[in-house]
């Protein structure tokens, strides 16, 4: 268990142990190196330069000659621009390569409509084969990287969270230590009896944040981590929608294909009549310009938004 | 049981003769092969799958025999022996040659030829892993020479014996992936990478492949991008056997090797009615099949 002292590790580090012990593992970037693992291991270091589509059609081939890659993936090129490579290289040849995707959401909200992450969960959905995890933080993200390289084939971890844009709201306000990952079990990271709110990655900060509010004012809310996004914790999303009168779920995605779809369909599927609702990322190419916390609160994915939304939804 | 007639010593003799330029191929290996491009022709036709391309299946015959009966190291007793050779079939299609070269080899029965694209059998209508011996998936256009690439690397890394071959149609070389990966194989200096093209001039539209988007000069492209490169009559089998044993073309780079073909090689109405030739996606009726088996196979 973690000590006061302890850290968890990055991935970073987690590729410099892994590697370090077994030399099927590597790396490949796109217009990225590790620069410690490239110090120690340069031949196992594979730069394809900007060309998104080619990092994972070599990741999967190098798969197939039996190394274990680890794919830096920048959102939203990926899976933007190799959407076909994932699903059709390397999920389908099983491919035991383990997707990095860093800049989830609006994190790089500056850059304008062109780096915004609006869809890549919907599209990590759609492909067969391939395992969908989204650590909410470090503990986690680590906690989720050696269970990935537990599995003999495809994995995207959607993170790490530590690279993640705080904003102006600041951190999640709930210390999470060292814990077990388990996948296809989602996490409750509080229960309630009023609203659960339902959410993943960037959104399960704030959303943790709106839970405190709620609580504060009366509204007894709980936050269900969606870590393991495929395969999908049904039973947990059957849980929410069995004990709460609301369910919410929460996501820096579009409200298309993704989270709350997902939730969605769950209870839907399963018969529970129950208030619901999708918050995330509206139907639109967000043109204004602002930083990472204003153009959220334009949507409502703050603490605030996320609060005021379950409160309708409980009216 | 190795496939190939060499082992890798006799292998690099052979390779160091031919850039001394001693080595000929013997008339009876040639022939040899040219027996077994026929076989594969004729064979080919008579599968006569659903999503058949007689086209590309004709004009890279020669091609798959050289190939699978004399440059490639496999091993049907061991199709996943890492040291082999891996083929990636990046088209997919224009796969029979291809599915009937492993079933003569012993990677499956021949009899499961007859069960193509039927329900229950390993073989879709374009190669991929499902079938013995296959080690691609193959049918979305431009996706091989990237996964060929990551074999290359990955073999090196790893110190493993064998080469990534990779053949592309031409038409496919439209897609902008190739040029992506071509990139990445002369940064790379992979020289363990061979790129085949079955240069036949034809695609989809039945229009040739310059006047729809034109490659050439493809030669120079490929050069530009660090490739050795060699052009040849990709119906030669002598031409086909000393450049692929010349393997690799030159030290510390890629090799590439531009086969000139004619689409529909081999039967008279296929090679005369490109059009016809070149839209196949779809079967013969029996009449046609029975004409192209017969020129084919001499009766």
């Amino acid at each position: 268990m973690a000590t006061a002292t302890s850290q968890p590790k990055s991935v970073s580090e987690l590729l410099f142990e892994y590697g370090s012990k077994d030399d099927r593992v590597c790396y490949v970037g796109v217009d990225t190196i590790d620069a410690a693992f490239a110090e120690r291991h340069p031949e196992r270091v594979i730069d394809v330069g900007i060309a998104e589509q080619n990092e994972m059609a070599v990741a999967a081939g190098m798969a197939a000659a039996g190394m274990i890659p680890i794919v830096n993936a920048v959102t939203p090129f990926s899976p933007l621009r190799n959407y076909d490579q994932i699903r059709t290289v390397l999920a389908r040849h099983d491919g035991n390569v383990k997707i990095i995707a860093r800049a989830l959401g609006l994190q790089n909200i500056s850059h304008g409509a062109t780096h915004h992450d609006y869809e890549s969960l919907a599209l990590y959905l759609t492909i067969p084969n391939l395992i969908v995890l989204a650590p909410a933080e470090d503990w986690q993200m680590e906690a989720a990287f050696r269970a990935a390289m537990e599995v003999e084939g495809p994995v995207v971890l959607m993170g790490p969270s530590m690279t993640y844009d705080l904003g102006a709201d600041g951190p999640m306000a709930l210390e999470l230590g060292e814990r077990p990952f388990e996948i296809g079990k989602a996490e409750w990271l509080s229960e309630g009896a009023d609203v659960a709110i339902v959410s993943f990655g960037p959104a399960l900060r704030y959303s943790v944040q709106a839970a405190n509010q709620l609580n504060d004012s009366g509204i007894s809310a709980g936050v269900l981590n969606m870590c393991s996004l495929k395969p999908f914790d049904d039973d947990a999303v059957k849980h929410a929608a069995n004990n709460y009168k609301a369910v919410l779920a929460v996501e820096e995605q579009t409200i298309w294909g993704g989270l709350g779809a997902a939730v969605g369909t769950v209870i839907a599927e399963a018969g529970i009549g129950t208030k619901f609702k999708r918050l995330g990322i509206p139907d639109i190419y967000m043109e204004e310009i602002g930083d990472y916390t204003e153009m959220r609160a334009m949507i409502g994915l703050n603490a605030a938004g996320v609060a005021d939304a379950a409160r309708e939804l409980l009216t | 049981m190795l496939a190939s007639t060499a082992l890798s010593s006799s292998r690099s003799r052979a390779d160091n003769r031919v850039r001394k330029g001693y080595w000929m191929a013997t008339q009876e290996l040639i022939e040899r092969l040219e027996e077994k491009a026929k076989f594969l022709r004729w064979r080919s036709v008579e599968m006569n799958i659903r999503t058949a391309h007689p086209g590309g299946a004709l004009s890279s015959a020669d091609i798959f025999a050289v190939l699978y009966y004399h440059t490639m190291r496999v091993d049907a007793e061991n199709p996943a022996w890492p040291d082999r050779d891996v083929l990636v079939n990046s088209r997919g299609f224009a796969c029979e040659p291809l599915y009937v070269a492993l079933a003569d080899l012993g990677f499956f029965p021949e009899s499961d030829l007859a069960m193509a694209e039927e329900m229950g059998s390993h073989m879709h209508g374009m190669s991929a892993t499902t079938t013995p011996g296959v080690d691609f998936s193959g049918g979305s256009l431009g996706h091989g020479l990237g996964f060929g690439v990551g074999v290359a690397l990955g073999k090196r890394a790893r110190g493993l014996d064998g080469r990534a071959i990779v053949l592309t149609g031409d038409g496919e070389i439209q897609e902008g992936a190739n040029w992506e990966a071509a990139m990445a194989a002369g940064h790379y200096k992979l020289e363990n990478f061979v790129w085949i093209v079955d240069r036949n001039r034809y695609q989809t539209s039945a229009r040739g492949t310059e006047d729809t988007m034109s490659l050439e000069p493809l030669h120079t492209k490929m050069e530009a991008f660090g490739f050795a490169v060699r052009r040849i009559n990709g119906h030669d089998v002598r031409e086909l056997v000393e450049t692929l044993d010349a393997l690799p073309l030159e030290p510390n780079r890629p090799s590439a090797v531009i086969c000139d073909t004619v689409k529909g090689k081999g039967v008279s109405f296929f090679e005369e009615n490109r059009t016809h030739a070149g839209r196949f996606g779809r079967n013969l009726d029996t009449a046609l099949q029975d004409a192209a088996i017969k020129e084919v196979r001499g009766y």
